[in-house]
């Protein structure tokens, strides 16, 4: 048989996709493919066995064997027990028109880990519930997310202060108009006592930034040699040349 | 305490705190103040800036956000309104052949009294000369 002969996958898949039980089950395990593919990517890369990959994540070999992870439901315990335990960040980029079950709000691509938003977690089984909770998995009706994460292989510490906040944490403002500043960055920025920090409203969002801080962003938005280079190029301006 | 009049070099450094010995110890001592046409030419500058290492990858509009915040001036930091100069600006401009930017900063400083620092690195013999010839103190700060 030629090559051109053969099916491609987006063909076949496409035909499966005609029947419910397969899209179901595709929807099913999403992201469970997408840990999977992660791992094996890494491990390529690093050009290590999967006994090896074990090793690094501190877990028995079969914990994570790619099969059994892309054979699992995504919020069962064992794939958010992998992503958990390598603090791992796995790019899952979904579209809510096709992944049913896992979809962004505003039905964008989405990273998993940083906000993925899954069905209601009402609506998961009992046993989901509990194994996501070991997992390290915290949800409430719209949002799941994981803690400790990071791109898998990064050296990223994992103490109490210095370990890296989830992408979106949601704290409350007081009455008065309050917030607080996470734990671990009241440390790095040596705040355990508390101080000023700098806040700039930028509309869009409010850039908090350690004391001091602030003003050297305009430094790194121009510098001094791009500002002289712009002067430079208004030698011909009658008005704001430097003459 | 003495005044000075910055350009816009020099207002950079300021707003960014990448001040030179020279610059600080200027600033310490002395009351800021800037030209309308400096300080334009600065925002010019910013609005159409890339970014760095930590705003490269911020979209032109947030870039441009970032900078609008940054640039709000202090209250200390001075600028004589047109209403008050505008006419010695326009007298400078044609009697010494500056741009109106050299003839603002030059009538600025004559109107506060004050000294006219410029950057090192772009010290007109334009505004110089018009300096000198008001009676300006006139002076080049590195970075």
């Amino acid at each position: 048989m030629k090559l051109k002969d053969l099916t491609s996958s987006d063909k076949v898949l496409a035909r499966q996709w005609r029947d419910p039980s397969f899209k179901a089950e595709w929807d099913r395990t999403a992201v469970a493919r997408a840990v999977a593919n992660r791992l094996v990517a890494y491990r390529a890369k690093e050009g290590i066995t999967q006994t090896g990959l074990a090793r690094r994540l501190g877990m028995k070999q079969p914990g994570h064997s790619t099969a059994r992870v892309g054979r699992s439901q995504p919020f069962l315990g064992h794939p958010c027990q992998v992503v958990w335990r390598a603090r791992t960040r796995i790019p899952y980029r979904g579209d809510a028109a096709r992944r049913g079950n896992v979809t962004s709000p505003a039905g964008e691509p989405f990273e998993m880990v940083s906000t993925t938003v899954p069905a209601a977690a009402s609506d998961w089984p009992s046993g989901q519930r509990d194994n996501a909770s070991r997992a390290g998995v915290r949800g409430d009706a719209r949002h799941v997310r994981f803690r400790n994460w990071a791109i898998l292989g990064a050296e990223a510490p994992n103490t109490k202060y210095t370990q890296i906040m989830e992408a979106i944490q949601r704290y409350l403002v007081s009455a008065s108009g309050q917030m607080s500043v996470p734990a671990a960055v009241r440390h790095r920025w040596h705040l355990d006592k508390g101080g000023p920090v700098d806040v700039i409203d930028l509309g869009f969002g409010v850039l908090t930034v350690p004391a001091g801080e602030a003003q050297r962003l305009l430094g790194d938005l121009l510098s001094r040699e791009e500002h002289a280079n712009f002067v430079a190029s208004l030698a011909d301006d009658p008005d704001l040349a430097t003459t | 305490m003495s005044r000075v009049v910055l350009d816009d070099h020099l207002l950079r450094d300021v707003l960014a705190g990448e001040q030179s010995r020279q610059l600080r110890r200027l600033v310490s001592s002395s009351e800021l103040a800037t030209t309308n046409m400096y300080y334009v030419r600065l925002c010019k500058s910013v609005v159409g800036a890339r970014g760095g290492a930590l705003t490269g990858a911020w979209s032109a509009q947030r870039r441009r956000e970032l900078g609008r915040r940054l640039l709000e001036l202090p209250d200390s930091v001075l600028i004589l309104p047109m209403r008050l100069i505008g006419y010695r600006v326009a007298e400078l401009a044609e009697s010494e052949r500056v741009s109106t930017l050299g003839a603002e900063a030059v009538a600025s400083a004559e109107h506060l009294d004050a000294q006219l620092c410029v950057w090192t690195g772009d010290d007109g013999p334009g505004i110089r000369h018009a300096a000198r010839s008001a009676g300006v103190a006139y002076r080049t700060v590195s970075t």
